[in-house]
């Protein structure tokens, strides 16, 4: 039993990390306002060529053979740096096209030649075999394909088979928001539940995103504390500020160690870890959205500006909190998970 | 990462199971004068089956167990419904390991075999009117006359000081040295003449803890654990024996009562006296949320055993007790919300939800507020400043 990262996983961590903090510095939002960087999308090759995109998939499918646990590790470190959440909807989409024996679009989407966004209904669609409704797609890019995932259903669209497409300023403007409306339209594959758990993978990746960012906001909140200073001393010494960002290591261990926990579960179980799959993702997106919104607090007024980060993690956690079901959706599955057990009281 | 265990675990897995499904109580662990008798029966019911101090190195009679065996056992323990510790906490947890490491052979001696047998309690002497969160601001004094220490002073918050034979108690022996380094940390017969112990009425209805005065009493200097103004160090080391594996039977007996509390809201009448309690947004959403934190403490509990494994812990273990204290309360407080008006009513059986509840203030208060720990994971985890 070990639910902490290997030697040889440390490895390959630090140089996802590495590469990170060196071409996702948060400083790149700032020159990506001013027109003078590119978007995220546009380092999309460059995390392609790192075998991102496969990290999880078999040699086989153009993958590298690593487990869920690796891909967790990797949304971790996605979700710490805000990089775009597209990142999942490919890493998912090559997943999907795997299960469909759809070896060109596998290729196509592990080496970056296309690109995938997720998908959001706004509001109740009908997701079958044939797809209707109103939709949210965020961050999208022409060529991409377009993956809707709900705790039910995973498909994967043709942008050409949208009806109509329409795009909207979303309230983090680094991301691109359009609504898009689908009537009838076919989907290129569907995951079946049973044969490859897209809903369980997809939301353990997304608890990792999302606990990734808590810390991100965790330690910029402490930093910050750290150096501030008014009334003599640094405000990280006054309790306030000192029990706020306490109260954020306290969420972001209990999300990461559920994410881990989960993971693991996920991995070698299968079906039967949903209720700790589910359990990670409220976790999760409470530790994104509250530490988001502690760390705008200590920041004080700066922390309001556009011009400090703090406001991006606040809005990020919106959108990844609004992926694959709500809370309210996850607290069901909890819900039904337990009463499956038998009563063990005395 | 894996969550795999041994062949070897899970045969020894399989053993503790049987044992604790044969011989642990199935009746509720009772208060006030039949709760000693019970502590002190299944003790000795554990020793004489050698599962005594599975902490314990096996040269002082304890099983010696691996950290994971330490958590296959707690696991199968909550699993079995067996009773908490109680009032052999102190000596098997703190003053035994205490002095394994630090007391001199004829302490061993004297001291170990009587603690794992369930023949001597031990409480703490620790906090004062004027030292609780401030452990260092102690006043209670001892003089040198002889061969003995002579106390003067008093102590509170002793848990159990009623019922105990010995005591792990801090005296100031150096009124002139810094605070923290005039300090000692003594064995105190609790039958010594001078000792004047007075229970305190606690808010859950029993007298949980005690006022301990001290009147010229007199203590041999052999007592002294450690060496004489050396007690801070001493004292860190009774309190730093944390191994992950101290909060799991908590923890997991809130796994079982969340899930007993979700069973309950499909039959308990909600708040609109109509439906029942699941079928309200507010409660099922509560009892989700407390299921999801459940889990996270088992998680916790696992990557810090994680991390014991590879060394020596540091202040992270913090932050799992704070969770732990504050998910209790709430456990308990759904608990008694679910049951509406008879929620008020306090039932005879010690163990109801009504008395978990109110005895469950004490969890951020005892042992370490939920404000110091939040100054120490602040300072000591996250590297604030002062």
């Amino acid at each position: 039993m070990d639910l902490l990262v290997s030697e040889e996983q440390c490895a390959i961590l630090d140089s996802f990390t590495a590469f990170l903090d060196r071409e996702f510095s948060l400083s790149r939002f700032h020159l990506q306002a001013a027109g003078g960087d590119v978007s995220d999308r546009e380092r999309w090759r460059a995390m392609a060529a790192l075998s991102w995109f496969g990290l999880g998939l078999p040699e086989k499918c153009f993958g590298v053979g690593g487990d869920l646990t690796d891909e967790m590790l990797l949304f971790r470190e996605l979700g710490r740096h805000l990089v775009t959440p597209s990142t999942l909807a490919v890493v998912l989409a090559a997943r999907i096209a795997a299960a469909g024996n759809d070896s060109a679009l596998v290729e196509a989407l592990v080496g970056g030649a296309t690109q995938a966004a997720l998908g959001v209904p706004a509001g109740t669609a009908c997701i079958d075999r044939s797809v209707t409704g109103d939709f949210l797609v965020m961050d999208r890019c022409d060529n991409d394909v377009i993956l809707v995932w709900t705790p039910d259903k995973a498909v994967l669209l043709e942008r050409r088979s949208a009806e109509r497409c329409q795009p909207v300023t979303c309230i983090d403007d680094s991301i691109v928001l359009e609504r898009v409306v689908f009537n009838n339209a076919t989907p290129m594959h569907s995951a079946a539940p049973d044969v490859d758990a897209i809903h369980l993978r997809a939301t353990v990746l997304l608890s990792a995103m999302l606990t990734g960012a808590s810390e991100a906001t965790r330690d910029m909140a402490v930093a910050y504390a750290g150096v501030r200073e008014q009334f003599g001393r640094p405000i990280g010494t006054f309790q306030a500020i000192k029990h706020r960002c306490a109260d954020m290591a306290v969420r972001t261990e209990a999300a990461l160690a559920q994410t881990r926990y989960a993971a693991v579960l996920a991995r070698d179980q299968g079906l039967m870890s949903l209720p700790h799959v589910s359990a990670a993702r409220i976790l999760a997106y409470t530790a994104g959205l509250e530490n988001a919104a502690a760390n705008i607090q200590v920041h004080g007024a700066m922390g309001y500006t556009a011009e400090c980060h703090a406001h991006r993690f606040l809005k990020r956690a919106r959108l990844l909190g609004s992926v694959g079901g709500n809370v309210r959706q996850h607290q069901q599955l909890l819900l039904e998970a337990a009463s499956e057990k038998p009563d063990e009281m005395k | 990462m894996n969550l795999d265990f041994s062949v070897e675990d899970e045969s020894f897995r399989e053993k503790v199971r049987e044992w604790l499904i044969a011989n642990a109580p199935t009746e509720a662990r009772p208060h006030g004068a039949a709760m000693v008798a019970f502590d002190r029966a299944w003790q000795r019911t554990q020793f004489e089956a050698g599962w005594a101090g599975i902490a314990w190195p096996k040269e002082y009679g304890g099983r010696g167990l691996s950290l994971l065996q330490q958590l296959i056992w707690l696991e199968e323990y909550a699993r079995a419904g067996a009773p908490p510790v109680g009032c052999f906490y102190v000596a098997v947890n703190h003053g035994g390991p205490t002095l394994i490491a630090l007391g001199s052979q004829e302490q061993k001696a004297f001291y170990l075999p009587k603690i794992l047998s369930g023949e001597t309690i031990w409480c703490q002497g620790f906090s004062e009117p004027g030292a609780g969160s401030d452990l260092a601001n102690l006043r209670c004094k001892a003089e040198i006359d002889g061969d003995d220490l002579v106390v003067n002073g008093q102590k509170i918050w002793t848990t159990y000081g009623q019922h105990a034979k010995y005591q792990e108690l801090l005296v100031r022996t150096d009124s002139s040295a810094p605070r923290h380094k005039g300090i000692s940390w003594v064995i105190c017969d609790m039958d010594s003449p001078g000792i004047d112990i007075r229970p305190i009425a606690c808010m859950d209805g029993t007298e949980h803890f005690c006022e301990v005065f001290y009147d010229n009493v007199r203590i041999p200097l052999s007592n002294v654990v450690g060496d004489l103004n050396d007690g801070w160090r001493v004292t860190m080391t009774t309190l730093g024996f944390e191994r992950g594996t101290g909060l799991l039977y908590d923890q997991l007996e809130m796994s079982r009562i969340v899930d007993h509390l979700i069973e309950l809201a499909k039959t308990q009448p909600g708040p609109d006296f109509l439906r029942p309690a699941i079928e309200d947004d507010e409660i099922a959403a509560e009892l989700a949320t407390l299921r999801a934190e459940v889990s996270a403490l088992k998680a916790m509990s696992y990557t810090t055993i994680s991390r014991a494994q590879r060394g020596p812990l540091g202040a992270e273990g913090t932050i799992v007790a704070l969770y732990t204290a504050e998910l209790m309360q709430k456990v308990y407080r759904t608990a008694v919300d679910l049951l509406g008006t008879e929620g008020l009513v306090l039932p005879e059986a010690p163990d109801s939800f009504q008395f978990r509840y109110l005895n469950s203030f004490i969890h951020t208060i005892g042992g370490g507020t939920s404000e110091i720990r939040r100054n120490i994971i602040g300072e000591r985890v996250l590297g604030l400043p002062r």
